[in-house]
């Protein structure tokens, strides 16, 4: 068995997903259900998915926000849950959860991971101050003390000073920004139930839009919604066993945090982030690298932040994401697409599990107008506070 | 809208030195007494060498810009009605080490603002302690250094 979560030899050692699920996602008036009960309806349909009865269900990995371990057993009506874990990695953890969720059956400890999340993005915490700050960890006691008191302390506020500082010294256009956004936006228009689907965008527009938090504009951020998403985790032995129909390899998984953890402004270099260690981690793993990804599905909080990260999973030099996401690269039709659902932009922001649902479709081949030809491996990210980081690379058995 | 509905650093016991240091109008950071690595912010073992022991190090309170942003619309309690304001990472360099603080950048058009550009720390006296921001150098004060 190889270190951590990728392809073993035999069936049993390979982990991959044979459900997902979302909910609806929406914006005004709200979903209607609570954070909890999104979570359960986004775990049902993953279930429902797969082609299983819930209770064959053994192992839970908790969202971050809103719903313990036993509020999901309980309320599935689990019989008996044999693996579980709660990650807190903030956007990070839906991600670095599909690492957890392999370990635990490629170790034969659980059969089936349900690997849920949701949230009221919209009409819940709308406009949300801080990330969630009551949370006892280092980094808000930084924020509380050093961040807050200066009128900075939403995610926003401490990314912009990240992408002011790439764009003065590697002298990245605000185009390139925008490109991102463009991008996401064009591929919203492809998904039957993108929240941006109907608006259109171009640079004109991107360009016009009002400073936020500049360097980031309104359309460099994400959008704020209802909604929920999960998968299912089994072994490649146990989905045969089953039938699924089209088993996704989790080629590899991994996290990483750069250090120091709780200050992303202290580092000696200031753009390492957990994808820096991680990434390579991910592709020895995976025997693959980046030339062989047919899409990317990019953790997208602001436009930024996907640039940063396709220079740390290593499609370009440092430095040089700026250029690499301009001039249709990152398109559909272009040689890396990315976020091919609309991402955090512009299809929904559920929490990054989207993302993984969305590359699920892909390399079933079954994203409709928007599907990658012929895509048989693909990678999807994570990004939490501080830019924890995590990735999966995913491939057709 | 008062200042004082602003959110304050809770953490003034945690950190005393630093938010006495402030308070008297002085940056003072933790260093190693057992291998001299700087740290900011303030922790309780050093990641170098895992000493506990610690001393704090006055800094002379200037600074280059390395970073900032400039918000033009926030929801934080406290800073509604503040905007257009910049906020920075400022480099300071003290006792060998280098750290960078986060302040509010003052004293220049947000338009004007440079990577590298000198800044002199100006003390706030707030509760417990003191509020670092930042102002520009101006071109009479660095003839005088």
């Amino acid at each position: 068995m190889s270190p951590a979560t990728g392809a073993g030899t035999s069936p049993g050692d390979i982990a991959c997903i044979v459900g997902v699920g979302e909910t609806d996602h929406c914006r005004a008036p709200g979903s209607g259900l609570s954070n909890l009960g999104l979570i359960l309806q986004a775990a049902r349909r993953a279930v429902a998915d797969a082609g299983i009865d819930v209770r064959q269900v053994n192992g839970v990995v908790a969202p971050y926000l809103n719903a313990s371990v036993e509020e999901i057993e309980d309320n599935l009506g689990l019989r008996r849950v044999d693996y579980s874990v709660q990650i807190n990695m903030g956007g990070a953890s839906p991600v670095a959860s599909l690492m957890h969720a392999a370990m635990a059956v490629r170790s034969g400890r659980a059969k089936f991971v349900v690997v849920p999340i949701g949230w009221n993005g919209y009409s819940g915490v709308r406009a949300r101050e801080t990330s969630d700050r009551s949370a006892p960890t280092t980094f808000r006691k930084v924020v509380r003390d050093y961040y807050l008191p200066y009128g900075t302390g939403a995610p926003p506020q401490v990314y912009a000073q990240m992408a002011r500082r790439h764009m003065q010294v590697f002298g990245t256009p605000e185009e390139a920004l925008g490109s991102v956004a463009l991008a996401c936006r064009r591929h919203a228009q492809l998904h039957p139930h993108a929240l941006m689907r109907d608006r259109t965008m171009t640079m004109e527009d991107y360009l016009a839009s009002p400073w936020i938090v500049a360097p980031y504009r309104r359309f460099d951020c994400c959008i704020d919604s209802d909604g929920g998403a999960a998968c299912v985790v089994a072994s490649l032995e146990t989905a045969r066993r089953i039938g699924t129909p089209q088993p996704i390899v989790i080629a590899a998984a991994a996290e990483g945090r750069a250090a120091p953890g709780s200050e992303i402004f202290n580092r000696p270099d200031v753009f390492d982030i957990g994808l820096t260690a991680a990434a390579p981690l991910a592709w020895e793993e995976a025997g693959l690298g980046p030339e062989d990804m047919a899409f990317a599905q990019i953790y997208d909080c602001f436009t930024f932040e996907v640039i940063q990260q396709l220079e740390e999973l290593g499609f370009c030099a440092r430095g040089e994401g700026g250029r690499f996401v301009m001039g249709g690269r990152i398109e559909l039709g272009g040689a890396l697409p990315v976020n091919t659902h609309g991402g955090l932009l512009s299809h929904a922001h559920a929490l990054g599990m989207n993302h993984v649902v969305e590359a699920v479709r892909q390399l079933r081949g079954a994203a409709g107008v928007a599907q990658v030809e012929g895509a048989s491996t693909g990678v999807v990210t994570g990004w939490g506070d501080m830019g924890d980081g995590s990735l999966a690379v995913l491939r057709r058995p | 809208m008062t200042t004082t509905e602003r959110p304050r650093p809770a953490g003034y016991d945690d950190h005393r030195p630093f938010w006495d240091g402030a308070a008297a109008g002085r940056l003072v950071v933790q260093r190693c007494t057992q291998c001299g690595a700087v740290r900011w912010p303030p922790r309780i073992l050093c990641g170098a060498c895992l000493s506990p022991e610690v001393e704090w190090v006055e800094a002379t309170p200037t600074g280059s810009l390395f970073t900032w942003t400039v918000i033009h619309h926030t929801t934080l309690a406290g800073f509604k009605d503040d905007p257009p304001y910049a906020v920075g990472l400022v480099e300071v360099t003290v006792a060998g080490g280098l750290v960078r603080m986060l302040g509010g950048i003052r004293g220049c058009a947000p338009s004007e603002l440079q990577v590298g550009m000198a800044l002199r720390a100006q003390f706030e006296v707030v509760d417990d302690g003191a509020l670092v921001n930042w102002v520009l150098v101006g071109d009479d004060e660095r003839q005088e250094t």
